[in-house]
Formats: C-alpha cells, sequence, structure tokens
C-alpha cells in the first residue's frame, strides 16, 4: 500500500516533468538566428553582407566623427571646444592623444567588424545552390568592403592583424607592411572585376574600389600606380566636378557624380549620423528648421584659414564668418578664430542632430588633384598636372595656375595648399601631410608638442591587453 | 519545543489538574488568579494571554494577575522578555508561575534548504532574522529589512528612489560576469529575482533592447522584491556558507536567502491592523555654488580661458537678482502612507494567513514615486491525519514613477544632474511660460525635463505555490511542491516637447514590456528517525524542474501630432521614425538533490548534501554540475569539561562546492542578431551579423568554500552570538574573456581565472539589562572581506566601467579586488613658479617625465570596504520602547562623477559643486585642495583620479524608534494598541561629496560609480499598531 503510494507520487512528478518537453535542457532559440538557418541562402547571406556595408558606412554616428576627426583636429585645419568632447578634441590637436583615446577606441572595432562581416559572407559563398552571379557579385562586393575597411586601417595605425577568414585564429600578429599594402590592393582589385559601374547609392562600384585604391597607391607613395588607376577613373568618363562647390554637397544633389565613394547618410530612424553641424554651432545660432538641434561644442576654422583663400573663392561661401543670434544680436566669428565651416547644410529632415549629409571619402576633384600630384612627384610639373588642378580652380572661380610658375616643390605646395581649401572640414589633412612628410614638422610650427611616432595612432590598448602577440606602435 | 521548568509545586498542581479534568465538570467560564515570580521575586509585567485568542493581561507590581477564561481546556502562555515562555492548562483556579530566564532561542528551529533543523544542531553559517524586529521605518521591500542587521552581507541601495534596486553580497563579489546577487527562496519557492525593466525603458534581458526614448540611462533595476509586502515577512534565513547552500546547487554561489511568511495559527482569529504616515525630505544636498558665487567665478575664470567676463555689469547683476535655486526646485517634501490589514488564524484542521497592504511613497524628487497593492493568503489544513496540503498565493500591482537620471550627460541628462549645474542666473520659465533655456548650456533646464518627461510603470506580479505534504510512514514524509511566479510589467516613457531632445522631433513616446514567469515542479521525500535517544538521523532526497521564460516587446516612436497623447496613441506617430524590438527566451533547471544529517550522542553533528544540476544556459558536453558538501558540528557545550558559565558552546566546520549559472541565455552557441541599419539606394536595410562566438565547452562557475564557525552563549544566554571565517574560491570563472577585436569580437565568454574572499564574521546580541522594568538589549555584527582576483588566464587586466565622457574607470587585474578604481595619483596643485600653476599635480608614477596611460595610471580605490558593521538597540521601559539601529561601511571608495564633471566641466558656463570652486588654487589661495578651474582640459593625467574618487565611508542612523503600548483591559476592543514614531537615515557620518556614499549609478554591478544618484530621504514617520 505505502509503496503503492510512493510509486503513485513519484509517477505524477514525472509525468509533470516529462511532459513539458523531450530533452528539458535543450535550449531553444527564439529570436536570434542560426548559422543552418540563416547562411544557406542568398537572402540571408546578403544580410550579413549589409551589416559589413553598414560598418564600411560608419553607421555608428562616433565612429564617423572620429574617423573625421582624427584627420583634421591632428591636422591643425580645424579647432573645436564644448562640450564633454572638448577635451579628446583637445587630445588630438595637442597631440597628447593615447592608447586610451576615445577617437582610438571607436575607429578600430568599426573596421574590424566589417571585415569579420565580409569574411563571414565569403567563408559562405561556397556551397550548392547559389546563383554563379550573385556570388561574383558577393565576392567582389564583400573584397571592396575588406579593402576599404584595411585601408582606413592601415592608414591610422599601420599595420595591423590580417584576417581573411572566420575561421582564422583569434589572436594574431600584426602583418607586415608589405603584405597589409599587398592585402589591400590585392582586395581592391579583386573587387573591380566583380563590382558594377553603377548600382544602388551606397554600395560598391568599379569606380569606388578604384578611387579607394587610387588614394591607396597615393598614400603609399606608389605614384605610377596611383596615376594610372586616377586616368583609369578620369578616362572612364562616368564622373565629373559639379558645376559649383556648394552643388557637391547639397540635399538636392545627393548622390552626384562627383560623389565617387561617399557614406549615405539618411534622418530616419534607426540609423545614426554624423551630426556634423550638431557640433559646429552654438545653441543660438539660428536653424533653418524646428527640427533642427545641436550639441554642446562648436568646431571652428581658423582666421588664417579664411585670408588664405584667393579673393571671390567661392568656396568661402561654405563659411559663416558672420551671423546673427536668434534674437538678433550680430556676431563675428572671423576675427576671432571662430569661423564655422558650413559645407554640410543643415537637414529640413533631420530629426534632432539626426541628420542626412552623405559623408564624402572620394570626390571626383580628389582624383583630379591626386593624378596631378602623382605627376608631379614623378616627373615634376606638367601642363597636363596643371590642367588637372585648374579644373578645380575653375569651379571655385580663382585664378588660373600656370606651368611656368613651379618647379617640384611649389607645385607640390600648390597641391597641398589645393587641397586645404577644396578639402576643408572633409577629414583629409592628416592624410595629405603625412604622405608628403609635413605632420609632424606642420605640428611643430603650430608649436605642439608633435614626435614621430605621431605619425600613426596607438592601437588601442584593451587590443593590446587582449593579445599577447600584438605590439604597440613605437613611442606609445 | 518549549523548554518548561516545572517546579515541584507545578507537579503537584499538574496532578491535581489532571484529576479535576475527569472528575469535575467545569463551568464554561472560569476566573484564574495567581502569581508570577522568577528566582529572585515577583515579576511584574508578565504578559498572560489565553492561547488562540486575545484574550490577555499583565501581571502588576506584586507579579499578581487574574484573567478570565473561556473554559477547562483554554491554555494560559506566561511570557516576558528575558524568560522562557512557558504554557498552563488552565483548570485551575489559582497558580504559582516561576519563570526561567534565557531565550527561546536554542530550541528555535532554523529554516534550511528544503527542510528545518533545530537552531542547536545546524552545522552551516546561517543568519536567522525575526521579522518582527526589522520591519522598523519605510520599508518598500524585503531586502532593505536586512541591511546591516547580518553578519557577512553587505547590501547596498544602489538607488535611494522609492522602489530603487539593491545589490547584495553575501561573503563578497565572487563573480566578475555573472550575476553577483543571492538567490531568493520565498517558502520555497526559488523566485527569479533577475533585473527588470529600468527606469529608462532599457532592459538586461537577453540581448539588446535598450530604451530609445532617449533620457539617461538608467542601470539601476526597479527591485523585483517590491512585490513581497515586508509585512508578511515571518523571517528570513540567510545562507552563506557551501554547507547550507550546496543543496542549491548552481545557484547557492552567491548565498540564498529563505524568505518565510507568516501562516495562520490554532483557535480563532486574529485582526492587525498597522499604519503609517510620514514625510520625507532630503537629506544632505550637494551644496552648488549660489549666484552671487557663480557670477564672481564666471567673471574670474571665463577670461582666464579667453572668453568676455560676463557679469561685470552691475545692471547685468541687479536684472539677475537672486537667480534660480535648481535644487529648491526640483526637491519637495514628500508623504508616505501605508495601511497593513492582516488576518491570523485557523479553525478546526485549517489554517489562515491573509493580508491585505498598501503603500504610497512619494518620491523628494517631484514627480517621483511608488504606490503598492500587495494581497496574500497563506492557507494550510490537514486532509487527514497524513496528508497536509497547503496554499500560498501572493497578488501584486506596483505603480512606479520614476526619475530620469542615469549615465548619460548634456542634454540626455536628468533633472538631479542638471540642478548641480544648471546657471543659477537663469529664471525657470520665460515671460511666455515656457521653460527657460540658457543659450550657453545645451543641458536641459532642470524644471524642463522634471515636468517634460514622464517614465511611469506598471508591474503585476503573482506568485502562487502548492504543496501537497503525504506522512508515509511515522516519520518518512513525502513533499509534492508546484509553483508559478509571473511578472507583467510595462514602461511607459514620454520625452515632450519641454526637453532639447523631444522638441525637435516632435516628442518620443516609448512603451516596453517584460512578461516574465517560471514555474517549478518539485518532489522530495524526508525521513527522520530517532535512531536511540541521543541520535537521529534526517534524510532527504529530491528532483526538482524549473523553466524560465522571459517575452520582452518594446515599441517607440517619434514626431507625436501633440503631447497631450503621451504613450496612449502610438500609431499616430510618424511612421519613419519609429523602433520595435522583440525577444523571447527560456531557460530550464532539472536537478537532484540529497542530503543527511547525523547527530550522534547530541553531541558531533554530521551533514552531507549533493546536488546535481542541469542547466540548458551551458554547452551541449557540459550540462549538468554536481555540488557536494560535508559539514561537522561539535556541540562542545554538551561536554563536562565546559564550564557551567557557558550556556552554549559549539564548533562547526563545512566544505563545500556551489556554482553560479546567472549567465543571460544562449552565451554557449553561436547566433546572428539584429544588426546596426544602412542605407542602400536610399532606403534604410535591416541587417544581421554575428552576436557572439560559440563555446561548446562553456560550463558551471565554481566557487569551493571553506568555513569555521563558533556559536556561543554565556551567562544563560544573555550574550549570544557566533564568529565565522571563511575562505571562498571561485575556480572557471564565468568570464568574458577579451578577445583582439581584430577577430571581429571583443569577448567569449570562457572560463578561466579564480576569484578569492576571505573574510571575519563576527555577531553578538546580549540582554544588557534585564530588570523586570527596564531592558536593554544590544546586538551588533561586524564583517571584514578581502576580495582578490587570483588568475585571469592569459589577460592581465581589463579596464572597465566605462562613463560617457570620462572613459573607463574600473579595473579587473590579478592581484587586486574586482572593480578596483583605475585612475592617477595627484599630489597636490602646482604652484607658481611650476609649469602650469593652478593645475593639479599629477604623479610621474614611471618617471618617464611625461604623463600618460601607459605607466602612471594606477589602483587609486576600492569600492568594496575594508568592513561592514551594524549594531542595533532595544530598550523597553514599561510600557515604552526605543529602539536604535546604526549601519556603517568604513574604507570603501566611490567615484562620484559629478565631481568629475565639476573639475572637468564640459561647458564652461556650468554651476559647479561649491566645495570644488570655492576651495580653488588662486596665487592668494595656495592652500586650496581644488585645482583653479581654468582650462581644466589641458590638465594632463586623466579624470579619474585621487582628487576625484571620494572616501565613501560612513555611519548611518539608519533608524530610531519610539514606540508606547497603550494599557488595555479585557474589556476593550483592541487586545493591544502600540503607537510609534520613527526616524530613518536621521544622521549620516561621512566626508562622501555626494548625495549617498551607497549610491551605485552602474545598479548592481561590482563596478560603483556614482552619477546624479537619487538623493537619501530622511524620514519622520507616525504609526499605530492594532490588534483586534
Amino acid at each position: 500500500m505505502k509503496i503503492f503510494k510512493i510509486n503513485l507520487f513519484i509517477s505524477f512528478v514525472t509525468l509533470i516533468i516529462m511532459t513539458n518537453c523531450e530533452d528539458p535542457l535543450e535550449e531553444e532559440i527564439f529570436s536570434q538566428l542560426a548559422p543552418s538557418t540563416l547562411l544557406i541562402n542568398e537572402d540571408g547571406i546578403t544580410t550579413v553582407l549589409n551589416s559589413a556595408y553598414s560598418y564600411a558606412h560608419w553607421v555608428n554616428n562616433s565612429v564617423a566623427r572620429w574617423a573625421y576627426y582624427m584627420n583634421d583636429f591632428a591636422g591643425g585645419s580645424i579647432w573645436g571646444k564644448g562640450g564633454s568632447i572638448e577635451s579628446w578634441w583637445t587630445g588630438l590637436t595637442e597631440f597628447t592623444w593615447n592608447s586610451t583615446h576615445l577617437a582610438v577606441r571607436e575607429v578600430w572595432p568599426n573596421h574590424y567588424r566589417a571585415i569579420r562581416d565580409a569574411n563571414v559572407v565569403l567563408d559562405n559563398l561556397d556551397q550548392d545552390g547559389l546563383n554563379s552571379s550573385f556570388v561574383t557579385l558577393t565576392t567582389a562586393e564583400s573584397k571592396f568592403i575588406r579593402g576599404w575597411s584595411y585601408s582606413q586601417l592601415y592608414n591610422l595605425y599601420g599595420p595591423v592583424p590580417i584576417h581573411t577568414s572566420g575561421s582564422d585564429d583569434a589572436l594574431k600578429p600584426r602583418a607586415s607592411d608589405s603584405e597589409i599594402i599587398a592585402q589591400i590592393e590585392n582586395d581592391l582589385l579583386e573587387s573591380i572585376n566583380g563590382l558594377p559601374e553603377t548600382t544602388d547609392f551606397g554600395k560598391g562600384t568599379k569606380g569606388a574600389a578604384k578611387g579607394i585604391l587610387t588614394k591607396h597607391y597615393l598614400n603609399t607613395q606608389q605614384w605610377q600606380k596611383a596615376l594610372d588607376m586616377a586616368k583609369n577613373i578620369i578616362n572612364s568618363g562616368q564622373y565629373a566636378l559639379q558645376p559649383t562647390f556648394q552643388d557637391v554637397f547639397s540635399f538636392e544633389n545627393e548622390g552626384n557624380n562627383e560623389m565617387i565613394w561617399a557614406l549615405p547618410k539618411h534622418s530616419g530612424s534607426g540609423n545614426q549620423l554624423m551630426a556634423l553641424q550638431s557640433l559646429t554651432y552654438p545653441p543660438n545660432y539660428p536653424r533653418p528648421y524646428s527640427n533642427n538641434a545641436v550639441w554642446a561644442a562648436r568646431t571652428y576654422l581658423f582666421d588664417s584659414f579664411i585670408d588664405s583663400f584667393e579673393k571671390g573663392d567661392e568656396r568661402l561661401i561654405s563659411t559663416v564668418q558672420q551671423w546673427s543670434t536668434s534674437d538678433g544680436t550680430a556676431q563675428n566669428a572671423y576675427g576671432y578664430d571662430q569661423t564655422f565651416p558650413a559645407k554640410f547644410p543643415f537637414d529640413a529632415n533631420s530629426l534632432a542632430w539626426r541628420s542626412g549629409n552623405d559623408t564624402p571619402i572620394v570626390r571626383y576633384s580628389d582624383i583630379l588633384i591626386s593624378a596631378a600630384e602623382a605627376i608631379n612627384e614623378l616627373s615634376g610639373p606638367t601642363q597636363e598636372a596643371i590642367d588637372l588642378i585648374n579644373q578645380v580652380r575653375e569651379r571655385a572661380k580663382i585664378s588660373l595656375l600656370s606651368l611656368g610658375d613651379f618647379n617640384k616643390e611649389s607645385f607640390r605646395a600648390a597641391i597641398i595648399q589645393e587641397r586645404r581649401w577644396e578639402f576643408f572640414h572633409e577629414g583629409k589633412t592628416r592624410e595629405y601631410l603625412l604622405r608628403h612628410d609635413l605632420f609632424i614638422s606642420d605640428a611643430i610650427s603650430r608649436g605642439k608638442d608633435a614626435k614621430p611616432h605621431h605619425k600613426l595612432y596607438p592601437i588601442p590598448q584593451s587590443e593590446i591587453d587582449a593579445n599577447d602577440l600584438l605590439t604597440q606602435n613605437p613611442g606609445y | 519545543m518549549m523548554n518548561i521548568h516545572v517546579t515541584n509545586i507545578k507537579i503537584r498542581n499538574f496532578f491535581f489538574l489532571i484529576f479535576l479534568f475527569f472528575g469535575l465538570c467545569v463551568n464554561a467560564q472560569q476566573d484564574i488568579t495567581g502569581s508570577v515570580s522568577d528566582e529572585s521575586g515577583p515579576l511584574p509585567g508578565v504578559t498572560i494571554v489565553e492561547k488562540g485568542t486575545t484574550n490577555g493581561t499583565t501581571s502588576d507590581f506584586d507579579g499578581n494577575f487574574s484573567i478570565s477564561v473561556s473554559d477547562e481546556d483554554a491554555v494560559l502562555v506566561f511570557s516576558y522578555l528575558g524568560f522562557i515562555t512557558q504554557e498552563i492548562s488552565a483548570n485551575l483556579d489559582s497558580y504559582q508561575i516561576i519563570l526561567v530566564e534565557g531565550s527561546n532561542e536554542l530550541e528555535e528551529v532554523v529554516v534550511t534548504g528544503y527542510g528545518t533543523v533545530k537552531k542547536s544542531d545546524a552545522t552551516g553559517a546561517i543568519s536567522s532574522l525575526k521579522a518582527d524586529d526589522l520591519d522598523i521605518g519605510a520599508i518598500v521591500s524585503v531586502d532593505q529589512m536586512m541591511q546591516g542587521r547580518a553578519a557577512g552581507v553587505q547590501i547596498s541601495q544602489a538607488s535611494s528612489e522609492p522602489g530603487g534596486g539593491l545589490s547584495i553580497r553575501i561573503r563578497g563579489a565572487s563573480s566578475v560576469n555573472a550575476s553577483n546577487e543571492p538567490l531568493y527562496v520565498i517558502d520555497g519557492f526559488p523566485i527569479d529575482n533577475s533585473s527588470t525593466l529600468s527606469g529608462s525603458g532599457g532592459t538586461e534581458v537577453g540581448v539588446g533592447g535598450s530604451g530609445s526614448a532617449q533620457i539617461a540611462q538608467n542601470r539601476s533595476p526597479r527591485n523585483p522584491l517590491n512585490s513581497i509586502n515586508p509585512s508578511d515577512i515571518e523571517r528570513i534565513e540567510i545562507l552563506k556558507d557551501a554547507s547550507a547552500t550546496a543543496i542549491y546547487g548552481s545557484r547557492g554561489a552567491n548565498g540564498v536567502v529563505l524568505i518565510t511568511t507568516k501562516r495562520g495559527g490554532e483557535g480563532g482569529f486574529k485582526v492587525n491592523y498597522n499604519t503609517y504616515i510620514g514625510t520625507s525630505q532630503i537629506t544632505d544636498r550637494v551644496e552648488v555654488m549660489g549666484t552671487e558665487d557663480y557670477m564672481d567665478f564666471m567673471d574670474e575664470i571665463l577670461p582666464q580661458e579667453g572668453d568676455a567676463a560676463p557679469f561685470t555689469d552691475q545692471s547685468t547683476r541687479s536684472a539677475i537678482g537672486a537667480g534660480t535655486n535648481w535644487q529648491d526646485q526640483i526637491y519637495r517634501t514628500a508623504f508616505i502612507t501605508d495601511h497593513n490589514l492582516s488576518l491570523t488564524g485557523g479553525t478546526g484542521k485549517t489554517s489562515v494567513f491573509a493580508s491585505l497592504n498598501y503603500f504610497d511613497q512619494e518620491g523628494i524628487l517631484d514627480k517621483t514615486g511608488i504606490k503598492k497593492y500587495i494581497g496574500r493568503i497563506n492557507l494550510d489544513t490537514e486532509i487527514s491525519e497524513k496528508i497536509n496540503i497547503g496554499f500560498n498565493l501572493n497578488a501584486s500591482l506596483i505603480n512606479d514613477q520614476n526619475g530620469r537620471d542615469g549615465l548619460n550627460t548634456n542634454e540626455s541628462a536628468g533633472p538631479i544632474y542638471g540642478s548641480l549645474l544648471y546657471d543659477p542666473t537663469e529664471p525657470v520659465y520665460n515671460s511666455d511660460g515656457t521653460f527657460a533655456r540658457s543659450p550657453n548650456l545645451t543641458t536641459n533646464n532642470p524644471m524642463s525635463t522634471l515636468e517634460g518627461v514622464t517614465s511611469l510603470a506598471e508591474t503585476n506580479r503573482t506568485l502562487a505555490n502548492f504543496y501537497i505534504n503525504y506522512e508515509l510512514i511515522d516519520g518518512f514524509q513525502a513533499k509534492l511542491n508546484l509553483g508559478s511566479d509571473r511578472q507583467n510589467m510595462r514602461r511607459d516613457i514620454y520625452n515632450s516637447r519641454a526637453t532639447i531632445l523631444g522638441g525637435p522631433v516632435g516628442g518620443i513616446a516609448d512603451i516596453s514590456t517584460l512578461l516574465r514567469s517560471s514555474y517549478l515542479g518539485e518532489f522530495t521525500l524526508d525521513y527522520n528517525k530517532e535512531l536511540n535517544d541521543k541520535n537521529t538521523v534526517n534524510v532527504l532526497g529530491g528532483v526538482t524542474y524549473q523553466k524560465f521564460t522571459n517575452r520582452v516587446f518594446m515599441a517607440n516612436i517619434s514626431g507625436m501630432p501633440t503631447d497631450a497623447l503621451a504613450t496612449n496613441a502610438l500609431q499616430l506617430g510618424d511612421t519613419n521614425n519609429d523602433n520595435l524590438f522583440s525577444l523571447k527566451e527560456e531557460n530550464t533547471l532539472l536537478s537532484y538533490l540529497a542530503r543527511i544529517n547525523y547527530s550522534f550522542a547530541n553531541k558531533l553533528l554530521f551533514t552531507g548534501s549533493i546536488r546535481a544540476d542541469g542547466s540548458s544556459r551551458f554547452g551541449s558536453d557540459q550540462k549538468y554540475g554536481y555540488y557536494p558538501s560535508f559539514a561537522l558540528g561539535y556541540k562542545l557545550v554538551e561536554e563536562s569539561f565546559i564550564p557551567e558559565s557557558l550556556s552554549e558552546l559549539k564548533l562547526r566546520i563545512s566544505w563545500g562546492q556551489t556554482g553560479n549559472q546567472e549567465i543571460g541565455n544562449y552565451a554557449s552557441q553561436l547566433t546572428f542578431g539584429a544588426g546596426q541599419n544602412v542605407v542602400l539606394g536610399n532606403a534604410i536595410v535591416g541587417t544581421v551579423q554575428p552576436a557572439r562566438l560559440a563555446n561548446p565547452a562553456l560550463k558551471w562557475e565554481t566557487t569551493t568554500q571553506l568555513n569555521f564557525g563558533i556559536d556561543y552563549g554565556f551567562l544563560n544566554d544573555r550574550v549570544t552570538g557566533s564568529i565565522d571565517y571563511f575562505q571562498k574560491n571561485t575556480t572557471d570563472l564565468l568570464f568574458n574573456l577579451p578577445l583582439p577585436i581584430a577577430s571581429g569580437y571583443s569577448s567569449v565568454l570562457s572560463n578561466i581565472g579564480e576569484v578569492e574572499n576571505t573574510g571575519i564574521e563576527f555577531a553578538i546580541n546580549s540582554g544588557l539589562i534585564t530588570t523586570p522594568d527596564f531592558t536593554w538589549n544590544i546586538s551588533g555584527n561586524i564583517t571584514s572581506i578581502k576580495n582578490n582576483v587570483l588568475d585571469l588566464g592569459r589577460i592581465n587586466q581589463i579596464v572597465s566601467g566605462n562613463v560617457q565622457a570620462v572613459g573607463g574607470t574600473s579595473i579587473i587585474r590579478v592581484g587586486d579586488p574586482i572593480g578596483s578604481y583605475w585612475g592617477y595619483e595627484v599630489d597636490g596643485i602646482q604652484q607658481t613658479g611650476d609649469p602650469n600653476p593652478g593645475y593639479p599635480n599629477f604623479v610621474d608614477q614611471n618617471n618617464d617625465g611625461t604623463i600618460n596611460a601607459s605607466g602612471d595610471l594606477t589602483v587609486i580605490g576600492n569600492p568594496a570596504p575594508d568592513f561592514i558593521y551594524g549594531i542595533s538597540n532595544n530598550i523597553q521601559y514599561k510600557n515604552f520602547g526605543l529602539s536604535f539601529f546604526f549601519q556603517g561601511v568604513e574604507g570603501a571608495d566611490l567615484l562620484n562623477i559629478n565631481v568629475i564633471e565639476s573639475m572637468y566641466p564640459a561647458n564652461r558656463r556650468r554651476n559647479r559643486i561649491a566645495e570644488i570652486a570655492l576651495d580653488r588654487w588662486s596665487p592668494t589661495n595656495t592652500n586650496a585642495q581644488w585645482p583653479s578651474g581654468a582650462n581644466s582640459n589641458r590638465y594632463d593625467g586623466g579624470k579619474v583620479n585621487t582628487l576625484t574618487l571620494q572616501d565613501a565611508s560612513f555611519l548611518r542612523l539608519k533608524n530610531v524608534q519610539l514606540n508606547y503600548d497603550v494599557p488595555m483591559d479585557n474589556s476593550n476592543v483592541f487586545s493591544s494598541l502600540r503607537l510609534f514614531i520613527t526616524g530613518q537615515n536621521l544622521l549620516t557620518f561621512t566626508d562622501y561629496i555626494g548625495f549617498d556614499p551607497e549610491a551605485n549609478s552602474f545598479g548592481r554591478s561590482n563596478l560603483r560609480v556614482d552619477y546624479s544618484s537619487y538623493p537619501l530621504a530622511s524620514t519622520f514617520m507616525f504609526g499605530l499598531n492594532a490588534q483586534f
């Protein structure tokens, strides 16, 4: 009787437990996807490719800003104050950054996540059932994103570890200089073949890959390759200068054919924007749309930069030297080193600081100047080089250069000056100063405590902490 | 099990009683008289109650009493503090009672996992708290009651907001990345105590899903225990050593808190009504500069930074006048109301406890507060001699109105943050009635976030469990326990046009919901056998299954047509600007447990237990973990060589292993989740990205604990207590092993490393004075715990605790306590003649001539205290009672981000904490503690430094209560009536600059910072407790 009752009890409990599930400790996934359900068709693979694009586009607004500021603040072309960001800015302008600087920490992971997602896609293209044209295009897009990402990493941090597959060992040492240079070149060259001439704005194209590769050759002083690639772009006839400087950046003209590679932005929800305007103008600046908002910090151009322009240079229209507060008080910005860079207009569709200004990376004017720069480095100034520069000057409505006025050095200086005017507040300064070995000397002449090791940023400290095989850049 | 001292007189009376019982027909109503004394003479004030009724009296000055009882079956209960309670059958006319000193404590039972044990036979380190002693002051949740009361248990109110979360560390922090919170078991039902939706709408549940109403990120979760009525609690046991906790296996490593609620009794019903009302005010403000000081400061500092002095013009100053004291604006005198009605009793074989509670606490920050409605029924009935069943039901509704402060700065921050730095020369309102906004600041006018942002939550939680207990043979019990815990929480946040962020986007409406449930099926067999007079054995075995489910849904949208709709019509927002998130996850535990208790010769006690725990959360090959424990107790007091003066002496030693599985779900699998949106072809496209690396070998974290303890008692137990030493080593840490991000992943959850906690706990309880009219009982506890990271595998250190605009604040590295502060040492202020007069003088630790991160950062402090202590006093004089309770923490540091904001203001025009601004360095104030305040962005070193890090030691007078028992005669409607006044948080002694040295804006984390944390309130209450 007793035994019977015990058995009854135990059966009852067993019943309760067993009716619930066959294997009670099996972990069932509801809100995420497993590789076995995701990476088996074109749609699934494309969603991961799109994630790679999101990192390639610097979708995170902080990444986007710092990728810019690491060039322009350190390059000395802009400065700023206000807000909690000021101390980080100060670190860049004063050459006191270190391996825990926010910019150093933000940019590195973004580019490696783009590479991770590109590698996941590449790892999964070798399976039955995928259309071969899909495989060709997706391979090219993945390599385009990977090449673009490594080119930025190399530019900022020097030779970094190369991961080309998700199955690579997590801990890898640095690549050699030649290895990473070749990796970037190969990825981009391979992508050119598979990429289309035109496609949805924001995706990789032949032109975009060539543009990035031109800049890569230029930055690594492979002048002939740079010239060839720039000419390849120019001769494709696909790209042109916009009629005015302001047209390049206007909302009406998004995706124009001067933007060889630009990162598309949208004020819509879920998408973080670069928000450069929100860190440019003060709270009492009369913003054109009630939905615009600003943060606590301001970005300024120096008076000496304004003074350097030729009279009538239309590029000056994209600066604000005087303004009135919303209650009508006149303010002088020029005269206090506080001219606002106004290249990126306010967005009528902005959501507070979120605005849809696309981020230009490689513009056609850059390719023109790059070709001229490569010619000059190869052979000194030529009429061809002068004509290339003059295309850009003509649009800005300033005087044209003539060959007789220049030798190699002075033409190099003119090219750099042209870049200062053409690309102010576009995150380019450090790059072009570096390749002519002016980055450190220029900073020293501004009174900064710049040392040779500052040519490269340090690898983030957490990365060094996590990987014994990784060595820090010298000097940090 | 009452220890009744029977005198000779008593024995004779007893026989006489029996004679009467059989021989006489007794009148229904019976008058009884008698006297009560102790060894030295008459005892006045002894409480005499007819058992099971409200009928009672007290002995008079000569120890005499008289009472009428209902019938000859009545039992009289004689009780008096410091004496052993006696029960006497009331069928004599006259009695002489002699009470014996001592307490009933030794024969008390303590609740253990899946059972009870006589306190004298307990072999584990267990702190027992009787709730009657604890329910003092405005208590929102059970865990608050335990604060400072138990040795080895550090309870910190992470947020002083009404209903805010607490962080509990039982014997230190043993895990780096898994939870450090104890397991709560309410009436045998282990409940899910993981974090719920925080005040900012985010959730720690599962992957992703942070609130998106763009208000400051609040990491302090609402306290999940708010749904339990503290007045329903009979007792709390805190299981600390492995011998006590190993029976809970994989959930035992952080200690276990067993909560036992009140149950019905026999014979009639008692109704208890308890109420209080009170007011609260902010304890201490953080003083900031007043309007005059602010203007003087700006006129001095701004020119040093290249800006014009703004307030030099006298007419400007007179136009500003007194300015605005922002802290006056946002704080208020807040009201508290509590009503608690309960019914206890039973008829025949059924007993019941039922209660209703209404609790309404306003926060001292305007527009915050909590309202609770809780009902409970505990029912027990004896179906037959062998079968008992019982049913507990706790239903609750909680309405929260939360603050808007958190870990963000600038425009995302809330009113507390704003009140510490908003320009005092600005008015609250513009002339048109809208909120004024300084053109110089991108911080919200504090009143605009107070009025313009709402964060409301409603939580329903129902806990139900049912048991059936069947006695198979004598001493052999089978028990089936079924439980269900369902929580349903919804939070509505609306960020209106009044704020900097809500304005441009036309308001942001955000709704988050959390549905959380668990159910339990548990079967245990328990065999209790007295082998002979002295030897007893108890064997327990069982199987238990618990399944947990979380479901989350969140939605937000901006561009509402009007603020008036708040969150009530999301469909009217701009559907181009919305976000959706949903989540479902489940996890399961399937466990087998066994335990044996053996008592040999009533001297040697042995306990052994084992639990085999299976969890769905671990790798496919690692589902099961095995947790053994052993303990030995030696009741030395039973040995003849122990002097009589020792009334209790027991040695305890235990060893055991426990685990931790609180890592979230799916941590061992490679999965893909939502990535960032991307713009392709002018359309916004969603993406999918890998969430983590797989680790199929992921397994339990194991904590091995060794405990030595002594229970002692002197002078007939007038002094009792215990001393424990423990060593707790956690190995195979569930550790987010950092990976180089070059691999694509920042970390992988692994079993690596070791953390050690060693400590000493000391508890004492003493009846200092035990005269009849006057008693004074004092009890105290003190604990010292040393935490040390012993191993982190291939990793040397991890810098963590990131705060916006500050960066990493804390470090985890071998040789230091978890979460040590990682910063720069400051050696005074640079003086005239130094390179930068007025700047802090950072110490060049590696003497390389520069101050930088690689070599000059060092451990500058520790958030965990050297020791913690609590002292409580209960004084009774006739009908008056006075109790007061001190709680203290010594040797803890706390990083106050508001201090950092003051020393390194993100905007020059911000106000500063007065102490920092007014004691600033200047050529005439060279002995200043703080730097000059000019060009703080150019200070070298970093913001985490020995100037900004504060000593968070404190001693607090936590509670004072004065009560008066109104004398009652039999005819009164009340059987007892007590009036009381209570003061809470009346005094705090501390050097800390900030609202509360206990605060943690990281919520329950081992890492600690204080960032605009909710200020502590001082509360005065008046109340009464009536019994019918």
